[in-house]
């Protein structure tokens, strides 16, 4: 439980609209070795039309937290705790049929890493597109192909009289997922989920990908949660970002706060692992000994093992997120 | 760096443990495997009916072959806990005697088939090209005939007998073999690993010997497990008609086949061929999927 | 002047396929010097990989030359390989799938060394295994572990011991560090340029990370569609690249750094199938400055300023 000064800034901050608020999520998972502590206590919050940014290395629990929200969580998968916040309503409490009705697809939409998987391979792009409109509007047959077309010109496909009469493999992974959010955006869903989009994608094309979402977040005023790895294409997206270590948030801020002013010690190292125009190898920060499994996870601060900075507490009690700055949430003793 | 580190007394040590994490490799297998509880099972089920082929005449104070024409056709009692057949012979007794035929015929079949099998599924995988070919053609041209009627031509032509089921079931059974073998050998050969193999000098014996068989033989012994039930069932269906087993020698196939006149009056003596049969059926397919899981950690859901 | 390692001329190496022949490599001419570090910028698709693992002849070359130390090894017969496999190794991408996974790391370290008659016995491979380990910043202890039982980052770290196990004059490096976390890459590019110092290497580094080729290379070359579009000294290539393909491509690369976004589409279009690559300059299709002789005819790699070689019709 956040204690009452928390709560207190937690109020203070909801002036802001909220559109997701994430409460203490606890996630594990059942497996043959034994029980996987995938998330422990996230929390976060999206204010409508920015973008926040969540990043973190493999096994973090970043694409588990995306697919909590969506619902969309493997079997062997147990929620021990926490409330899930969309408009105001814990979508965590809703059953498998809501969540169907009322969520997925109209209100939170997602893409994924691998357009290809997510798209059909025996049907026309067009066929696809209209089967998702129709499903959320009703329309005469020459209106939907309208719609089609605006959709993808709105992602600035090129030719696309020709490209909705074809299948998605002869297209490039580039445009398969522009298709895909395309297609997620003509849902108009309040919140759009995306789970390392351009991770597939090569350099000049995941520019191109990284442009049209920012034209789209200016023109749409779209909320979106962006999940990745990379700290490069975060920076050039995000409003918000919050980073994650061994299923925890550890610190989370405005952008431009994080990256001149991170104060949580993985996220400072992080930050300066990332190679950039100007970095040079021997400044290059390195963070020693490797993630955590989390079947056992570190008792404490789970960053401890690998914190230069830590100290006897930080190997016993967990560190509580708590507000150092404007919008600046950090979850350290020592901070 | 200090020499001293490096000297070999230093890193004795480190070589005896090396020879006990190897053998810690097959105590792992086993830990998943005893993990799985319908594995366990399954070997219980296997132990005990091994158990039962080998002590048959120990278990049972009668013999297979005596007939009691008083006794014939006696429901299960104290004396005959399965009651007789046609015969009077003791069912119980022709059970677990057929238990020795089941589990020696399956045997044979899975050598034999898996022998040949393995080997040109290796050799189709391995070499590929104009090999690769011919040998995946016959598997196509062997699998296209119903392998009941195939093995039934085969044991019309040869006769009856033991052993020409086995050839019968295992000149049909191997392409299964080859087939699985054949697909997981061309993935290890377009490995990353097989490749840095190459990179470093390896020979081609030394990678088919070092990396391609290693991480080949567990699909081999998971293809056995799976297949023992397929060549009981076969060799069963092929004793039932008549073609495989002959009596007055016990299996459970003919068995079922005798017991038919009398399923209204007897059905004791059809019924519990066909449990027995089931049973083991079931036994070895609990421990093929338990070996699978086991043997291979990347098929684990996750 | 420095001893020429490696000599490529207008090498080639197309793969048949149903759609017609794949120009992965494309007439490709360069140097490698001994003791500089190469990278090999280009994006997925461009040829890279290719060109690299025929260079190592682990594949066979279509047309050109390749020069080791002065000796056409072009065309040596698959058996006497043996002796390329100890002048050059290589690295590979993902440590997740080159180590067998059936073999421990004292198994998988010990046949470099076997293989290669360098050490005689199992006492001194023992030895030479502690050794090149801890070069890498691994412990005795991990002999015994299988692959499975070691972090990312350690199997790297194995992979690399096992391509510098065979005492190589040239490594080459496939992306050595983009299937791992970003907290470890610094570690393994610092090794690296250790074991480089220690053991007076040459390296060759093929990756999509321009940033990452920019701090481990001496001389950067960028390939694109089975060419090479430029190459030099890579400070200079940085601060000024020509080939618009480069500028292009240098602008793609976001920046850790939220004052500093991408404004406007560095690079429009996409790549070319290799199959029927475009007439003429093959970036012309995208190319913002193309005019008439670049859809005709194919400019050369020639020199230009600085000591640097461009292939493009505006210089």
């Amino acid at each position: 439980m956040p204690s009452i000064q928390q709560q207190n800034v937690i109020k203070g901050d909801n002036i802001m609209n909220n559109l997701i608020e994430i409460k203490d999520l606890v996630v594990s998972f059942e497996t043959e070795e034994g029980k996987v502590e995938a998330l422990d206590g996230v929390e976060f919050r999206i204010e409508e039309g920015t973008i926040h940014g969540l990043i973190g290395e493999t096994g973090c629990g970043k694409s588990i937290t995306g697919m909590s929200i969506m619902g969309l969580l493997d079997n062997n998968a147990l929620i021990e705790n926490g409330e899930i916040f969309f408009k105001g309503k814990d979508i965590l409490k809703y059953s498998e049929k809501r969540l169907q009705r009322e969520i997925r697809g109209n209100e939170i939409a997602m893409i994924f890493q691998d357009p290809a998987s997510s798209l059909n391979p025996v049907f026309t792009i067009k066929n696809q597109m209209e089967e998702v409109i129709r499903m959320y509007q009703k329309a005469g047959k020459k209106e939907i192909v309208k719609r089609v077309m605006e959709e993808l010109s709105r992602v600035k496909l090129p030719d696309v009289d020709s490209l909705i009469y074809k299948y998605p493999h002869q297209l490039s992974g580039g445009m398969k997922q522009r298709v895909m959010i395309a297609m997620m955006l003509s849902c108009n869903p309040s919140l759009l989920i995306a789970d390392e989009p351009t991770t597939a994608l090569d350099v000049s094309i995941q520019a191109q990908f990284l442009k049209i979402l920012n034209d789209l977040k200016q023109e749409m005023h779209m909320t979106m949660l962006y999940i990745t790895h990379n700290l490069a294409v975060i920076s050039e997206i995000c409003d918000k970002l919050s980073v994650m270590y061994a299923g925890r948030i550890v610190e989370t801020a405005p952008v431009r706060t994080l990256f001149k002013n991170a104060q949580h010690p993985y996220t400072y190292k992080l930050i300066h692992s990332v190679l950039g125009v100007e970095s040079n190898l021997e400044d290059l920060e390195e963070i020693p000994g490797s993630v955590p499994r989390l079947i056992n996870p570190p008792k404490g601060c789970r960053f401890h093992p690998r914190c230069e900075e830590a100290k006897e507490i930080c190997s016993k009690e967990v560190p509580k997120l708590k507000k150092i700055g404007k919008k600046h949430f950090v979850a350290c003793h020592e901070r | 760096m200090e020499d001293k580190d490096l000297s070999y007394e230093n890193v004795r040590d480190e070589i005896n443990k090396l020879k006990r994490s190897k053998s810690s490799q097959l105590s792992l297998v086993w830990s998943r495997f005893k993990k799985n509880k319908l594995a366990l099972v399954g070997f219980i089920i296997v132990s005990i009916v091994v158990f039962i082929a080998i002590f048959a005449p120990v278990l049972t104070p009668y013999e297979p072959f005596d007939t009691d024409p008083f006794n014939r056709l006696k429901p299960p009692s104290w004396e005959h806990w399965v009651g007789t057949d046609a015969m009077g012979r003791d069912v119980l007794t022709r059970l677990f005697y057929g238990a020795r035929i089941a589990l020696i015929i399956g045997v044979l079949i899975i050598l034999f088939e898996g022998a040949i099998g393995i080997l040109l599924g290796i050799v189709s995988g391995f070499f590929g090209g104009f090999v690769d070919v011919i040998i995946m053609w016959v598997v196509d041209v062997l699998r296209s005939f119903p392998v009941i009627l195939l093995a039934m031509a085969i044991a019309g032509i040869m006769g009856q007998g033991i052993y020409n089921v086995v050839i019968a079931l295992g000149l049909v059974g191997w392409t299964t073999y080859a087939r699985m073998v054949r697909s997981k050998i061309l993935t290890i050969k377009n490995s990353d690993y097989v490749e840095a193999a190459y990179s470093i000098g390896e020979s081609r014996f030394s990678v088919v010997l070092r990396y391609i068989m290693p991480n080949a033989i567990p699909t081999a012994i998971i293809m056995i497990c799976i297949m023992m039930p397929t060549a009981l069932i076969a060799s069963a269906t092929l004793s039932f008609l008549g073609v495989g087993v002959q009596p007055p020698t016990p299996s459970w196939g003919s068995m079922i086949s005798a017991g038919r006149d009398y399923l209204i009056m007897a059905p004791w003596i059809s019924t519990s061929a066909g449990i027995f049969i089931m049973i083991t059926v079931l036994g070895f397919n609990f421990i093929g999927d338990g070996l699978r899981d086991a043997l291979d950690p990347t098929t684990k859901r996750n | 002047m420095k001893e020429k390692l490696l000599r490529i001329e207008n090498l080639k190496k197309h793969f048949e396929s149903p759609r017609g022949d794949v120009r992965a490599v494309d007439g490709v001419s360069f140097d490698i010097f001994k003791g500089e570090s190469f990278g090999l910028v280009g994006e997925s698709g461009c040829g890279k990989s290719t060109l690299i693992r025929t260079i190592l002849r682990l594949l066979k070359p279509t047309a050109g030359s390749i020069y080791l130390k002065d000796k056409d090894i072009t065309n040596i017969p698959k058996k006497y390989t043996k002796f390329l496999r100890k002048q050059m190794s290589l690295v590979f991408q993902n440590p997740h799938s080159s180590l067998n996974p059936r073999m421990t790391v004292y198994d998988t370290l010990s046949r470099p060394f076997l293989i290669h008659k360098i050490t005689t016995n199992r006492e001194e491979t023992t030895v030479e295994i502690v050794k090149i380990l801890k070069t890498m910043g691994l412990q005795a202890e991990h002999m015994t572990r299988f692959p499975h039982e070691l972090s990312g980052g350690q199997k790297q770290r194995i992979a690399i011991a096992r391509a510098l196990a065979v005492e190589p004059e040239v490594v080459f490096l496939d992306e050595p560090t983009s299937a791992l976390d970003v907290s470890v890459q610094a570690k393994i590019l610092k090794l690296l340029n250790k074991a480089k110092k220690e053991r007076d290497l040459t390296y060759f580094y093929i990756s999509h990370d321009i940033n990452l080729i920019r701090v481990v290379s001496d001389r950067i070359g960028v390939m694109y569609l089975g060419k090479i579009v430029e190459i030099g000294d890579v400070l200079k290539v940085y601060n000024k690249p020509l080939h618009p393909y480069t500028v292009g491509l240098f602008k793609s690369v976001p920046e850790p750094d939220p004052d500093k976004k991408i404004t406007e589409i560095p690079l429009v279009g996409e790549v070319p199938s290799p199959i029927s690559p475009p007439k003429g300059c093959r970036f012309h299709p995208r190319c913002p400055h193309a005019f008439d002789k670049c859809r005709e005819i194919e400019p050369e790699l020639k020199p230009v300023e600085d000591g640097r070689l461009v292939a493009c019709h505006l210089y």
